[in-house]
């Protein structure tokens, strides 16, 4: 196995209907009208040396090595900025351009170290490799004169030229004295990244890459690597490669984070990741990253993961390390026992969004077809469900109508209930991307998120509404756009049910659901509204994108139906630059969904009550399957509280922390008699588990898992699993034990099997995969290569439906007891529960969950910035410190959920979106006074962490 | 319209009461998406709602509350009721 490299064509392949011929050295070649000369030169397999050019990044034109000459012209220009042209003749080669070229890296060596031997970049220094093409044998003009290299002078004074190294992010050191000032790293965070924290201070000689007036960890740097990736030298460079040295090995593999599905070629020593680099042909990311794809992967082999299986009788006793079979005989004999005793729908399952699309079928057909009931649920319940159920309502499909490329092509932006620049990160710079070349941006957020105002990008309208009233402002949208007359009419009577439409337009169009009206529940000024819907009807291509901000309310799919209205009024789907577009939260959230995680549907979206889909999956089973829908997690837990739901097995979930009203979760759990997890960590769940089956991490699997644009990506293993079994075949021995067989070789096996019952997948295989890289789905016989765009010529469901969607405040009010409203999001370094995060450097970021509160709010609190403060609702009561800002609106706080210790979803409430059930987390009445003291239940918790998660013969350690 | 009206008061009441409580919670919220559709309509739908993703437990426990005394729920969930299939066995 060989270390992965793919081919750097030194400048962007452009893309034209055009194209030019030339001649590179007497050989032929037709590339894309736009394209320079460089590329056109490496798409014939010509190399022209360079340093300051990568295809990443626009040409610059600064290093002076990759002159050529061209038939015709005066001098040697630089090929990287000389666009290729029809019949142009080019020479790369020759005495002239040869002595230019080792005239230009003689100046280079004389102020660079000559430490090669021992320099980390020592096998990957493209400064070396030039040094070596150009054939440089000596440096005319020595190293004593002034210099970057030395910290001192020869005669022992301090060099005023030297810089000594940055180490103060925790992944990667600037060494300056390294640095050739080919602009690398300051283009990738503008161009790619889009952050703008990298600069050259300085002129000539006194130029220097600098992070701003400080250092890279207090910059804005958001660390998502793309200047180490760009950077020629050892200047910018992975602490893993200093401390380890070069990979030898790598595979393409597709990162466990969030809902975007980075590839990234896992580069390794032996069975050490040595480092995850983005990998250029990923569909998903084109070779871009975040600060957790790229950097935060160490939790993969930390101490706290649990390797070997335990169970124990009582939640209070040490867990016991046992066998497989034992652990696994424990689980099936419990789970067996208490149907016996409670019923055959006193047991369930939550499958897991971070697991792989086979793991995920393999636990709801262990459900259905050993557990013989549907119980199963996932945890896209408490994020995206309102999003399959408001899509699959209006449109046909339970998924986002286009791929991440599209964003390229739109003009105006809606980003509603999202964070992308921290919650989907690579994606954010895409958008950022678009938006620096002029497409118009909306933002409806209750927070003034980065997107508002940064560098270089300005949303055009900020529509700062107050938390809860999503289905107001959208109505008030779609109003202006049927009373302004600015309906797609065409588009409209061509795909969509016209009766429909026209009870949904008198209804818009009532004076209830205008801007000036709705003013009063959202609090965004008519005016604005009014312009906002104006822009997004009439600015040529229009696309939403939107998040949890949408789905966690009471309301959620009605929003994600008001948006499709608005979207379809607009005929603003099913062509490249427009859509609906939900950002997922979880790697594989779209895949658990699409596998059949629910307690209603089997994979591919298909209700269990339908006779003809039941049988297939009956026949190829061979055991009868319930036509009955079983139990949501909500209902769950519900019902173990109430004493007829005894059992549950939790693949890869932490409900204790991640679901709303903890204290309830909590007591479900405790109220079951056997609760088995699988999982790399002793979550907070696992608490109140009874049998412990250790999980693998990303690097251990072999699988697929689908991101939010509908794209299998494949997932390879790239290390044995630490806990000496795979994960799906511990889901097959546990239903082997309840007496169903299971059998598979590979989880392509499992692959073959979901295709063959799935007729969105039906021509998925791993072979297309390897071949194609990754598919979108549907992929069938009417799409063998995958469906990028979604409802193109006509409606999944035929005609687009338009839904009424009345405004509903919800049921949590604000009042004198709790007269703030709490709303909860996640920032760029943590992620989720912080089960993968808090175990990285990541946590030099971010190390607590803060509440952030407005001056005003905490003025009259008496609460000064770093207080700590009593955050109480009606379920429960926290405290932590507060940041003031005025990215809050006042009267609204925010927080992070991604500290266990701090329990933020002690605060949140048990309302739910009426049609899914998905919690509302982004709406919670409280209050906020200052404290000197932690709560009851963080007291209590402190103490379990201890108490609950004793392993026999081990020391307890506070596990985190 | 919920508390009021669980007045069974015996022992293993209170989980029962709160059981019930959230379901006409949740029929209710259902109800209120679909009250802007004309009447028939609107039953239609919340009573397919509620059979495609109420367990057969949950219908039951709901129609065991109501179907004597309908009278205790807002009209359109008292139209919608008699579409509610019960679930096997209760």
């Amino acid at each position: 196995m060989a270390l992965i490299k793919e081919i750097d064509y030194g400048t962007p392949i452009r893309l034209s209907d055009k194209t030019v011929t030339l001649t590179i050295d007497g050989e032929s070649v037709t590339v894309p009208a736009g394209t320079s000369v460089m590329a056109a030169a490496m798409s014939l397999g010509t190399q022209i040396p360079k340093l300051c050019a990568t295809d990443s990044l626009e040409p610059f034109g600064s290093c002076r090595l990759c002159l050529v000459e061209i038939e015709g012209r005066r001098g040697t220009p630089a090929s990287c900025t000389t666009p290729a042209e029809e019949g142009m003749v080019v020479r790369t080669q020759s005495e002239n351009l040869s002595s230019l070229r080792k005239g230009v890296m003689e100046l280079y060596i004389s102020d660079h170290p000559l430490d090669c031997l021992t320099c980390s970049a020592n096998g990957d220094c493209e400064l070396q490799d030039m040094a070596g093409a150009v054939g440089l044998r000596e440096v005319r003009y020595g190293y004593e004169g002034e210099n970057h290299v030395f910290a001192k002078t020869a005669d022992g004074l301090a060099n005023e030229n030297w810089l000594p190294k940055d180490t103060s992010n925790p992944y990667f050191t600037y060494d300056p004295s390294k640095c050739i000032v080919c602009n690398r790293c300051v283009r990738a965070c503008e161009e790619v990244q889009g952050t703008f924290a990298l600069t050259i201070t300085g002129r000539g000689f006194d130029s220097r890459v600098a992070a701003g007036p400080t250092d890279f960890l207090g910059s804005e740097c958001v660390s998502c690597g793309a200047c180490v990736q760009a950077c020629p030298t050892a200047t910018l460079i992975e602490n893993k490669v200093i401390e380890y040295g070069q990979p030898e090995h790598s595979k393409i593999t597709t990162c466990a984070y969030c809902g975007v599905g980075c590839s990234f070629k896992a580069e390794m020593q032996g069975d050490r990741v040595i480092r995850m680099v983005p990998y250029k042909d990923g569909q998903a990311n084109e070779g871009h990253s975040c600060v957790k794809g790229r950097f935060a992967w160490g939790y993969a082999t930390h101490k706290d993961r649990i390797t070997k299986p335990m169970i124990r009788d009582k939640i209070t006793d040490p867990w016991r390390e046992v066998s497989w079979e034992e652990a696994i005989g424990k689980a099936a004999t419990e789970l067996k026992r208490i149907q016996a005793k409670y019923g055959r729908e006193s047991v369930g399952a939550i499958t897991s969004s971070r697991c792989t699309n086979e793991e995920v079928f393999l636990v709801q057909k262990l459900v259905r077809a050993a557990f013989h009931n549907n119980n199963v649920d996932t945890c896209a319940r408490v994020c995206h469900s309102p999003t399959g159920y408001g899509l699959r309502t209006t449109l046909g499909t339970s998924a986002g109508t286009q791929d991440f490329k599209s964003v390229a092509k739109a003009d105006v932006i809606i980003v509603i209930g999202a964070n992308p620049t921290d919650g989907h990160p690579v994606f954010g710079s895409r958008m950022k991307k678009r938006l620096r070349q002029g497409a118009k941006l909306i933002v409806a957020d209750p927070r003034r998120i980065d997107l508002v105002k940064t560098p270089h990008v300005e949303a055009a309208h900020h529509l700062q509404l107050k938390p809860g009233t999503n289905v107001a402002l959208l109505n008030a949208l779609s109003h202006v756009i049927v009373t302004e007359g600015l309906i797609d009419e065409a588009y409209v009577r061509e795909r969509c049910d016209l009766d429909d439409f026209e009870h949904w337009a008198r209804f818009v169009a009532r004076e209830e659901n205008s801007p000036e009206a709705s003013e009063q529940y959202t609090g965004v000024p008519a005016a604005e509204v009014r312009a906002a819907a104006r822009l997004y009807a009439t600015g040529g291509n229009g696309a939403i994108y939107y998040g949890l901000g949408v789905t966690e309310h009471s309301q959620g799919s009605t929003t994600v139906m008001a948006m499709a209205n608005l979207a379809m009024a607009t005929g603003n789907i099913g062509r490249d630059g427009v859509g609906i577009n939900p950002l997922r939260g979880q790697n594989n959230v779209q895949g658990s969904c699409d596998m059949g995680s629910f307690p209603h549907e089997f994979s591919g979206y298909r209700h269990v009550a339908d006779d003809s889909t039941r049988q297939v999956f009956e026949m190829l089973w061979g055991v009868p399957l319930d036509a009955e829908q079983g139990l949501r997690i909500p209902n769950m837990l519900d019902e173990a509280v109430g004493g007829t739901f005894k059992g549950l097995y939790i693949q890869g979930e932490d409900i204790a922390q991640s679901d709303p009203n903890t204290q309830h979760v909590t007591a479900g759990l405790a109220a079951m008699e056997c609760v088995v997890i699988q999982d790399i960590f002793l979550n907070e769940t696992a608490k109140y588990a009874h049998v412990f089956l250790p999980g693998a991490s990303f690097l251990e699997k072999d699988g697929t898992f689908t991101n939010a644009e509908r794209r299998i990506n494949r997932v390879r293993q790239v290390m044995a699993p630490l806990a000496g079994k795979d994960e799906w075949k511990v889901t097959v021995e546990l239903a082997r034990a309840l007496g169903y067989e299971m059998s598979y070789a590979d989880p392509g096996e499992i692959m073959d099997e979901i295709a063959r019952l799935t007729p969105t997948f039906a021509g998925v295989s791993y072979d297309k995969l390897d071949k194609l890289g990754s598919v979108q789905w549907p992929c069938n016989d009417k799409a063998p290569t995958g469906t990028p765009l979604m409802h193109v010529d006509r409606f999944v469901r035929g005609k687009g439906k338009f839904m009424i969607t009345e405004f509903v405040p919800t049921e949590e009010r604000t009042g004198p007891r709790f007269p703030l409203l709490l709303t909860t999001g996640r920032i760029l370094s943590q992620y989720n529960v912080g089960a993968q995060t808090r175990r990285t450097e990541n946590n030099a970021w971010h190390d607590e969950d803060v509440l952030e509160i407005h001056p005003f709010d905490a003025e009259s609190r008496g609460i000064q910035d770093g207080d700590l403060v009593a955050l109480a609702s009606r379920s429960g009561d926290i405290a932590l410190r507060a940041e003031i800002s005025e990215r809050m609106q006042p009267g609204v706080v925010y927080t992070t959920f991604h500290h266990a210790k701090t329990g933020a979803n002690v605060i949140t409430t048990d309302f739910s979106d009426w049609a899914t059930n998905c919690p509302e987390y982004k709406v919670t009445a409280v209050e906020v006074r200052r404290t000197n003291q932690l709560s009851q239940w963080q007291e209590k918790n402190f103490e379990e962490d201890v108490t609950l998660r004793r392993i026999a013969e081990r020391l307890p350690d506070a596990a985190e | 319209m919920t508390e009021a009206l669980l007045t069974t008061g015996d022992a293993e009441g209170d989980h029962h009461n709160e059981n019930i409580a959230k379901l006409v919670r949740m029929a209710g919220q259902i109800a209120d998406f679909f009250k802007a559709y004309p009447e028939e309509e609107a039953a239609t739908s919340i009573a397919t709602h509620i059979n495609q993703f109420w367990t057969g437990r949950m219908r039951g426990d709901f129609l065991a509350a109501f179907a004597a005394r309908p009278e205790n729920l807002p009209p359109l969930l008292r139209r919608a009721l008699p579409r509610i299939r019960p679930g096997r066995g209760g």
